[in-house]
């Protein structure tokens, strides 16, 4: 065996007619939306900024095995960051939002060093009161976020003289972000660094006893969830022009972790087939009416309930079965 | 083997003990291993044997003082004695089952880094032990027999370089044929210089392995022998019950 061949562990992609249809479906959805536009165009951007606040909570939920439900103050940071640094000082958005990740990277840091001391319960309280915390501060702190009236006005993203203004450019933009933020996502679960992290989910006495500084990793995997959670706070402020408090408010933790779900936690590409179709599905039951949050409520029951690993785990799952019906 | 006057053991502890809340699980301990030496631990299930190892690696709150090879280091915590060399492989197996067996045995080279050649000369060594994990690279963890898991947290352990291993039970449910396969190569191991620490249940398997034995009961070291001195299981069942 090669030197390359016994160090190298990255996660296979298998093609099948599950993936392949699924792809196929998803790369026909996106083509049908570019060419008729409208509403279903604003739905995906925000599916698509959904999924890059999914690939940070993933990191921490997903690999790291731990309870996170204050992710949202993070995307408030990135979000009240870029409106009031655009708004209020005429910053170029690019160099807001990317200032904002810092900031929220720095506060996530300061809060995480002692509050991920905590384990299980007792940390889930913890950054559910973060979450709370950080909601009341952009409600009650009216002279920096202007209160319920929120920001408006904040412009759309872009780097010096080039704007998108476009809405169907704004999406072609949010898709290269999600998938850059995407591409990191995967290359960081791969390496030793992410190893670590999965480690940790799978044992931390385990993964301390092979030498892992469990409340280091922890913590930068905490790191990172915010840092993706700003960038999404920011792209959602650059791509509808407004942020108010209840943007960034429980409603979104609610929303991001049924997407992380029903994409497949501590998946690679979970994170964002959750927040595609859990975009999407309300979109779908529409026209029911009155009964649309129920039909939506349904369907999420029985997926979690036939497929309790996500939808991403079902290509793995028709795999077995097909295998099973072989053997 | 005994620590002669003057040498320094490979570990050490003493006053060791632990408790579950109210409950005294290890009643102060101490003992120790010698460089290159086999030692093992025998009692009744209950004894304190699974505590005493915890406590020793720090996986658990303890009191009392642990010292490696002549250092005190009963103030780290376990990832700084893992980084130290000493290496534990815990009763279960502690394998992250959704990771391959490749995944594992990296995870085990934590502390190394990234030095490549060093990583590839680790596992050299395993796979030679254990050829059977090298078939299985690419296999999830979980999906392995218990036999093969266990080969892979030895495996995995020895990834790390130990100065000192310490397993807990590796036989549990294990056939007899494998896990004698097991014990013989930490025997192998023993004998290339590396010291042991076993809790084994088996209790005639681990005797023809061992240089020394502490017998456990009720949280207490009830003997320390020299495996030469055991004639008989009589000698052994006046401890576990005393």
């Amino acid at each position: 065996m090669t030197s390359h061949a016994i160090t190298s562990t990255k996660a296979g992609f298998k093609l099948d007619s599950v993936t392949v249809g699924s792809v196929l479906a998803v790369l026909l959805l996106f083509c049908a939306v570019f060419i008729y536009g409208g509403y279903l165009v604003t739905v995906l951007q925000l599916a698509m900024i959904y999924g890059i606040f999914c690939l940070g909570l993933n990191f921490f939920m997903g690999y790291t095995g731990q309870a996170s439900f204050g992710q949202n103050a993070f995307a408030a940071i990135g979000g009240y960051g870029t409106a009031i640094l655009c708004v209020q000082y005429e910053w170029e958005p690019a160099l807001a939002l990317m200032v904002s990740m810092v900031v929220a990277g720095v506060a996530a840091l300061v809060v995480g060093y002692p509050t991920l001391r905590l384990r299980g319960h007792y940390l889930a309280m913890a950054t559910f009161a973060l979450g709370l915390i950080t909601y009341d501060i952009s409600v009650q702190w009216t002279s920096l976020t202007q209160g319920y009236m929120g920001y408006a006005g904040i412009p759309p993203l872009g780097i010096g003289p080039f704007t998108v203004e476009d809405e169907r450019l704004k999406l072609v933009c949010l898709i290269v972000l999600l998938l850059i933020g995407l591409w990191i996502s995967q290359r960081l679960r791969d390496s030793r660094f992410g190893r670590a992290l999965r480690a940790i989910s799978g044992s931390e006495n385990g993964a301390a006893a092979l030498g892992i500084r469990i409340s280091r990793y922890k913590l930068a995997a905490f790191v990172i969830a915010a840092v993706y959670a700003s960038a999404a706070g920011s792209l959602f402020a650059h791509t509808v022009g407004f942020i108010s408090p209840e943007v960034f408010g429980l409603q979104m933790v609610v929303v991001t972790f049924t997407m992380l779900y029903v994409g497949g936690v501590g998946t690679v590409y979970g994170p964002v087939i959750g927040a595609i179709v859990a975009s999407l599905l309300p979109e779908v039951f529409r026209s029911t009416g009155r009964f649309q949050d129920i039909a939506y409520a349904a369907v999420l029951l029985l997926m979690l309930i036939f497929v309790p690993k996500g939808l991403s785990a079902l290509a793995g799952l028709v795999r077995s079965r097909r295998a099973k019906q072989e053997g | 083997m005994t620590v002669a006057a003057g040498d320094t053991p490979l570990i050490a502890v003493s006053d060791l003990a632990a408790s579950y809340g109210h409950v005294a699980a290890l009643k102060p301990t101490s003992l120790y291993v010698a460089p290159g030496e086999f030692v093992t631990i025998l009692g009744p299930n209950g004894a304190g044997k699974t505590t005493l190892l915890r406590a020793m690696t720090r996986l658990i709150a303890s009191s009392g003082r642990i010292s490696f090879n002549g250092r005190d280091v009963t103030g780290l915590r376990t990832h700084d004695l893992a980084k130290l060399g000493i290496i534990m492989v815990q009763e279960g197996r502690g394998l992250f089952g959704e990771m391959t067996v490749q995944e594992n045995l990296s995870l085990g080279a934590y502390s190394l880094g990234g030095s490549s050649a060093e990583l590839e000369r680790r596992y050299a060594k395993v796979f030679e032990l254990f050829p059977r994990l090298r078939e299985r690279a690419g296999q999830i963890a979980a999906s392995m027999s218990g036999g093969e898991q266990q080969m892979l947290a030895v495996g995995r352990a020895l990834m790390a370089d130990p100065k000192l291993l310490i397993l807990d039970e590796p036989s549990l449910g294990l056939a007899p044929r494998v896990a004698s396969e097991i014990l013989s190569t930490l025997g192998e191991l023993n004998k290339a210089g590396l010291g042991i620490l076993l809790v084994e249940q088996k209790a005639p398997l681990a005797l023809k392995l061992a240089q020394r034995v502490y017998v456990l009961s009720s949280g207490y070291v009830r003997a320390e022998l020299q495996t030469h001195e055991i004639k008989s299981h009589h000698d052994l069942a006046r401890y576990y019950f005393h």
